[in-house]
């Protein structure tokens, strides 16, 4: 899985692009966690490019958020295709991201 | 007075703590060397009793002696041996009056020459006796016979002898008793010295305890010597615990009360975990009481690290530290604010600025502050930005500004000029309100795109007429630098969803740029490639291209490249950053490959069939 890294501001975007499955969905996670840490939370995903997640994923967004909010942060989903929404929404996990119709909306939160 | 109130009185003159056992101490020494001093002078009249006893024996059986002899010496009236045996027994036996006086008158032996009657004896006196005198004076023994002379009379005897008490053994009797009472009294300075050392602790508490009821809290003041025993390390033990409550007393009461609770498990502490603000609450032992988890994702250290550690481990800014430390002194009672560069991991990179805000606080342990800590490196990136778009905007439009100015003045001056050059000044002006015009409006669509203001209106779009038009447009200013302009497009272009206009200013501005750049002589090509899910606009030129170090920077605002051959071209610097936010509007983006000398490509990618 290919995951590109932006800088909006001072904001990191990271776009992931791929289903966010198995083995992938760890490197996804490392990195959330790599820019988390480097940017003290100013972390956006871009999920436009992601078809769709398995299980593993949904788990590692599921990771990711409760990660975050325990610094009381959390995931900023942006873009996210119908695909994954659905996902997230059938499983119940749609509550655990802040969801943005697109990353200039994702990154405008941080204002 | 009451009964209490005179016990209080009473018990206020007694000994104390330390001073009981000095009392006690020094009672027993007193009885004891009273009852030294007693024996002592029991001891010295008894010895002085049996040395009078002993003496009044001694003269009384010399006086028998001398009167046995005395009736048989003067029954023969040998008086010289009698006065010499009287001498010789007074010698012997320290006496000091041996006196044999005869009835009527006359002393016939005597130790003093002088109160001998001189001439013979008498053959014949008189029996009467003459009553003998008082008793011996003071320290004298003194005996009396009647000594009864057969055929011839009575005479007096009289004996004395002083009673002498031996210094010697009367100094060993008194030092005897002094050396047991010495030794009595070291005794008893090491029972007191073990009694008082046992009893140190007991009087130290009862101290401590006097403290307590005065209203002392402070475990340090009300902590006794542990070297004074087991029982004082049980009552330190016992006020460590009782602190440790208190606190933990505090503790509670002050998260009940402020709704801060660092566990888990109530509303309080998941509303504070839930804030996106660190918070932290210092207390005035410089002590970090509480710390939610974005305290410790901003000062980047575990939450659990931060709950009851040293502030200056929590918080390396000194000056933050000053001010927290201002707060709990009391010097500030206000809030106050400061903003620090918080450096990255290993302190290699700047992860952000964060805002300090330090408010001091009532709590129920004593004087608190109050840290909330706040990420505003956003924000401040955002500052930065608008001060530099202020500040090019503000320069961009000075110049042909300036230039219409100028030209205008021109046209108003009275003096006669050629046509030719009306005509010229008249273009100026034009083509720069047009540069005005399109500066302005490209400010406009960056601030409207930042501000999230941009309207899109979703529509169908047809690149393979957009695009005809554009070349259209250009064509004439590709002429007039000789440049080969071209336009491929496939047989069949999908139709992509977005707003027409901000997609054709997206491609003017790019194809704009190729040309702008692109030295006379030169060639400009517009090609397509499409696919199912996305359409792909390439620009290439043969101009002076972009280094790679550039390639990024070009898509920021109103950066302009350090080439010098670029410098003396006019331009915002807006337009690709314009056209990038355009695009990514869309769903899609722009991408450049590009070496210096050899030209660029500019790839507009947009995806099919959906638009934000």
């Amino acid at each position: 899985m290919e995951i590109q890294e932006r800088a909006q501001g001072a904001v990191t975007v990271l776009k992931p692009v791929g289903p966010l499955c198995a083995d992938d969905a760890d490197g996804f996670r490392s990195r959330c966690m790599e820019a988390t840490a480097r940017t003290l939370g100013r972390l956006v995903v871009d999920a436009s490019a992601v078809p769709y997640a398995d299980s593993r994923g949904l788990e590692v967004l599921l990771e990711l958020s409760e990660a975050l909010g325990q610094a009381g942060q959390s995931l900023k989903l942006c873009a996210a295709t119908e695909t994954v929404r659905e996902a997230l929404e059938l499983t119940e996990l749609s509550h655990l991201a802040e969801h943005y119709e697109d990353v200039p909306s994702g990154v405008r939160s941080f204002l | 007075m009451g009964t209490g109130k005179l016990k209080r009185r009473v018990g206020r003159l007694l000994p104390t703590g330390d001073s009981v056992i000095a009392w006690a101490g020094l009672s027993v020494a007193g009885v004891v060397l009273s009852m030294l001093a007693a024996f002592a002078w029991w001891a010295m009249q008894s010895h002085r009793g049996g040395v009078e006893h002993a003496r009044r024996e001694q003269v009384n059986a010399v006086a028998s002696l001398m009167a046995h002899n005395a009736a048989v010496l003067l029954g023969g009236s040998d008086v010289a041996a009698l006065r010499s045996l009287a001498a010789t027994a007074s010698a012997e036996n320290g006496l000091t009056v041996c006196r044999l006086t005869l009835a009527g008158g006359g002393v016939v032996v005597s130790l003093s020459a002088s109160e001998v009657a001189t001439g013979p004896l008498p053959e014949r006196w008189q029996h009467a006796l003459e009553a003998p005198e008082a008793g011996a004076p003071a320290g004298v023994v003194r005996a009396v016979r009647t000594v009864p002379i057969a055929g011839r009379g009575s005479a007096l005897l009289e004996v004395e002898g002083p009673i002498e008490y031996p210094f010697a053994t009367a100094w060993e009797a008194q030092a005897t008793v002094a050396a047991i009472g010495l030794v009595g009294l070291c005794v008893l300075w090491l029972v007191y010295r073990g009694l008082r050392r046992r009893l140190g602790a007991l009087s130290a508490i009862r101290w401590a305890l006097a403290s307590v009821a005065q209203g002392e809290r402070s475990g340090d003041a009300l902590g006794v010597r542990e070297d004074l025993g087991p029982e004082a390390s049980q009552w330190n033990t016992l006020l460590t615990t009782l602190d440790a409550l208190r606190r933990r007393s505090v503790e509670e009461r002050m998260n009940e009360v402020g709704g801060l609770r660092e566990g888990r498990g109530s509303d309080a502490a998941a509303t504070c975990d839930a804030l996106w603000m660190g918070v932290l609450v210092v207390d005035d032992r410089l002590s970090v009481r509480l710390a939610n988890g974005a305290a410790g994702a901003l000062l980047q250290r575990r939450r659990e690290d931060l709950a009851g550690a040293d502030l200056a481990k929590a918080v390396a800014s000194a000056e933050v530290v000053g001010l927290i430390k201002s707060a709990l002194s009391g010097d500030a009672r206000q809030r106050r604010a400061v903003e620090l560069k918080a450096a990255g991991e290993g302190g290699r990179a700047e992860a952000g600025v964060l805002r300090f805000t330090i408010k001091p606080m009532a709590g129920g342990a004593g004087r608190q502050a109050l840290v909330v800590i706040e990420d505003v490196t956003q924000q401040r990136v955002a500052d930065e930005s608008r001060n530099g778009f202020v500040a090019a905007a503000t320069h961009e439009l000075r110049t042909p500004l300036t230039n219409i100015r100028l030209y205008i003045d021109e046209l108003l001056d009275p003096a006669p000029k050629e046509a030719r050059a009306q005509e010229a000044a008249i273009n100026v002006i034009s083509h720069e309100a047009r540069r005005l015009e399109r500066i302005v409006s490209d400010m406009l669509s960056v601030s409207e795109i930042e501000a999230g203001s941009m309207a899109m209106h979703k529509d169908d779009v047809r690149l393979d007429t957009l695009l005809p038009e554009l070349e259209e447009d250009y064509r004439a200013q590709a002429s007039e630098k000789h440049i080969r302009l071209t336009l491929e497009l496939p047989p069949k272009v999908p139709v992509v969803q977005g707003d027409r206009d901000k997609l054709a200013l997206a491609l003017h501005n790019v194809l704009g740029n190729a040309l702008k750049y692109t030295p006379e002589g030169g060639r400009v090509s517009v090609s397509v490639t499409a696919d199912p899910k996305r359409v792909d606009v390439s620009v290439s030129d043969s101009g002076i291209g972009v280094s790679p170090d550039e390639q990024e920077l070009i898509f920021q605002k109103f950066y302009r490249s350090k080439d010098a051959r670029v410098r003396t071209i006019t331009g915002s610097g807006l337009g690709l950053a314009l056209a990038r936010e355009v695009v990514r509007r869309h769903g899609g983006d722009i991408t450049v490959q590009s070496q210096v000398d050899q030209g660029s490509t500019f790839v507009v990618s947009i995806p099919v069939g959906r638009a934000a």
